[in-house]
């Protein structure tokens, strides 16, 4: 691992993918493929059963962000290789109905066709009878697109399938508790307990892929911390209404609201701009981290909330019956609130070079990961932020 | 304990720096006690940085807060108006934090849900104020209900409750100017009053400034009623047959003439204000823009609610 520059060469003889969520998998599956040996830690016991499973089911196609055309245009481009790819993990089946607020929005009617029509999305005018559903006196106008939702069962039923086909070792209720860097930080060590077994596995590279809690493992490996900004969230499970006859509706652009399928529990998500963070924290250098989990727990429904603030927008919303709410930590980067990008953190640590920090926004984003982490693999980039914005 | 979603807007005006904790503390303590949703909307109308910050910590420790930044100083009423813009509740109080003791919610409550639609605060004394601005008062609800015939009950607060449908009716009007209470005597429904002794949280006078008060009035009765001009009209008319019975009677006498110029231009100035003030009133509403302009919108960020101290960042929308 020298001189030359060959891709073979900086390709990990062994790896260790931390954290077992939709992100990790892929990656896993990606070293796997240029002939690493991969082993998948993950401490939940099933994969893809946190922040995977636990938030939108939205595969998003650019119309989301009208304020940041970098990472519509990327959002679009990785909507038709999902779609293609996870053809049977994806539910088409409804209409999806983007409506503009008036007032408090920070687009228009007008300024969101222009936008769709630059990204390329398909957009049309609901039909009559759907806009009448809406109040005219706070939602300018109502544009159907075309959206879909993933079905993360059944994702996680074929991306399980794929890892075993591809030989990558899952091991399930493991716990990655810290690194060490060992071979004058050509390798590391990870630290991983399971059940009540302690276990230590050497890597050459190692990715962590934990989302909300990257910070915790490198904190406890010694390693610096990345300023991130983490939220308590609410997603409300509801019946939907039986006058929008299944359809989607997303409230552009401001303190809205967002009602769309949950394909794994057969209702509808209901979230909130406003309502859907609990609370929110930022990890700063230095300071003791907070426990993300711990805020999910003893939390006051603010289903009700979003139910009658969404009904002064769709009235029909009234009747729809709540039925549980999601709790998960999301994490992002705190320079997504100001611009609406949502970009990709690919980083690695100046403390244990064989260690890659990974964090990304959307489910779909997860093609410019690999992306990413080719570069990384190819090239040898240095460590830094690698931040690619999507 | 109901089922239903109690919102309570507060505008907070530039005195009611200290007010805000206690009023805040007090209401949270009530809500609690007798609805299972409701939601604190607190209003900042160019309020000083300090009342801003203390708001804002409060985010910290009590959840279903929100705190609305209007861009800068309208006014009580349009800080009112936003609120009611912004409050989901099925149920909807307006209070002042300076004045209205939280104590009186479920009085209020318990009156919108039984045979009222609106219920309306009226303050039992106004001792506390100097003698012009009772005369004033008087004076004005004088004209506003006996000459004008408009309901707007004598001595009514800020402090009232409305039901989601009173809400809509209210928030369906548009215009510059947005006073509660003439809108609430405007669009009907079951009314009921009830009576109270408006507490001082700051202890500094709660009186508006002559000025203020003064324009409130003025305008009041503009927004209301055309009765003004039917007056000046009527002047105008008294003035002409005033005019042609003069001339006829003194022809030779050039200084009842004089007289009766001199006259003749203080009713006309009169007239011409009168107009004036509707014509400003038409220009304004021609103008046909935002009332307020929202600067910024936080809710609670409450982290964990038995560790209050463990408490960092704001959700910010």
């Amino acid at each position: 691992m020298t001189d030359s520059r060959d891709s073979r060469d900086l390709t990990p003889a062994t790896a260790v993918v931390i954290g077992g969520g939709f992100y990790g998998a892929r990656l896993a599956l990606k070293l796997r493929a240029y002939g690493s040996r991969v082993t998948l830690v993950e401490r939940e016991p099933l994969l893809l059963g946190r922040a995977s499973l636990r938030n939108q089911a939205r595969v998003h196609n650019g119309y989301h962000y009208p304020r940041s055309i970098l990472t519509s245009l990327r959002s679009r481009m990785n909507y038709s290789r999902f779609l293609a790819e996870y053809a049977e993990c994806v539910d088409r089946s409804f209409p999806h109905y983007y409506a503009v607020g008036r007032g408090m929005s920070k687009v228009t009617a007008n300024q969101f066709v222009a936008f769709c029509g630059r990204i390329g999305a398909p957009v049309r005018l609901a039909p009559d009878a759907v806009a009448a559903r809406f109040s005219s006196a706070r939602i300018e106008s109502v544009f159907e697109v075309e959206e879909c939702a993933f079905d993360a069962g059944r994702l996680r039923e074929r991306v399980s399938r794929d890892l075993v086909d591809a030989g990558v070792t899952v091991m399930l209720r493991a716990e990655a508790l810290r690194l060490t860097t060992c071979d004058h930080g050509r390798r590391a060590m990870v630290s991983v307990r399971r059940d009540d077994e302690l276990l230590e596995l050497p890597a050459d590279l190692v990715l962590n892929c934990t989302y909300s809690r990257v910070n915790h493992l490198l904190a406890e490996s010694g390693a610096a911390t990345i300023p991130l900004k983490h939220e308590c969230t609410e997603m409300a499970l509801i019946e939907p209404p039986a006058d929008m006859e299944g359809a989607a509706v997303t409230v552009m652009d401001g303190p809205f609201f967002s009602m769309m399928p949950y394909p794994p529990r057969g209702l509808f998500t209901l979230s909130h701009v406003r309502y859907t963070p609990h609370c929110s924290w930022i990890d700063q250098g230095g300071q003791r981290l907070v426990d993300g989990d711990a805020t999910l727990v003893r939390r006051t429904s603010r289903a009700m909330h979003m139910i009658r603030d969404a009904e002064r927008y769709l009235p029909c919303l009234r009747s729809a019956g709540q039925v549980d709410s999601l709790f998960e930590v999301k994490t992002v980067m705190p320079r997504s609130e100001k611009d609406d990008s949502r970009p990709i953190l690919l980083r690695r640590s100046e403390e244990i070079p064989s260690l890659l920090n990974v964090l990304g926004a959307k489910i779909d984003s997860v093609y410019d990961v690999e992306e990413a982490l080719e570069h990384q693999l190819v090239q040898g980039t240095p460590g830094g932020v690698m931040a690619v914005a999507v | 304990m109901n089922e239903s979603l109690i919102s309570v807007i507060a505008p907070l005006e530039p005195g009611s720096l200290t007010a805000v904790e206690a009023f805040v503390d007090e209401t949270v303590a009530v809500l609690r006690g007798i609805a299972s949703h409701y939601e604190i909307i607190l209003v900042d109308d160019g309020a000083p940085d300090e009342t801003v910050s203390r708001a804002r910590a409060l985010l910290e420790r009590y959840d279903f807060l929100r705190f609305v930044r209007l861009s800068r100083h309208f006014s009580e009423e349009t800080a009112i108006a936003a609120g009611l813009d912004l409050a989901i509740g099925d149920y909807v109080i307006v209070m002042l934090p300076n004045m209205d003791p939280p104590a009186l919610i479920p009085q209020f409550l318990e009156r919108a849900r039984g045979d009222a639609d609106i219920v309306y605060g009226i303050r039992l004394h106004r001792k506390s104020e100097p003698f012009w601005y009772r005369l004033g008062a008087k004076l004005f609800y004088w004209y506003f209900n006996r000459v004008v015939e408009a309901g707007i009950p004598e001595n009514s607060t800020q402090f009232r409750c409305m039901s989601r449908q009173v809400v809509n009716a209210i928030t369906e009007i548009h215009g510059p100017e947005q006073y509660l209470r003439l809108l609430t005597s405007y669009i009907g429904f079951r009314k009921q009053g009830l009576a109270y002794a408006p507490i001082n949280r700051t202890g500094a006078a709660i009186v508006r400034p002559k000025r203020e008060a003064m324009h409130l009035a003025r305008t009041l009765i503009m927004q209301h009623t055309t009765h003004p001009l039917r007056l000046v009209m009527r002047g105008g008319f008294l003035l002409a047959a005033l005019n042609l019975v003069l001339v006829w009677m003194a022809s030779p006498a050039a200084s009842r003439v004089e007289l009766r110029n001199a006259f003749a231009f203080v009713v006309i100035g009169g007239m011409l204000a009168t107009i004036g003030e509707y014509v400003g009133a038409l220009t304004r509403r021609l103008r046909d823009r935002p009332t307020y302009y929202v600067r910024e919108e936080h809710t609670s960020s409450v982290l964990l609610r038995e560790d209050r101290t463990n408490v960092v960042g704001m959700t910010s929308l």
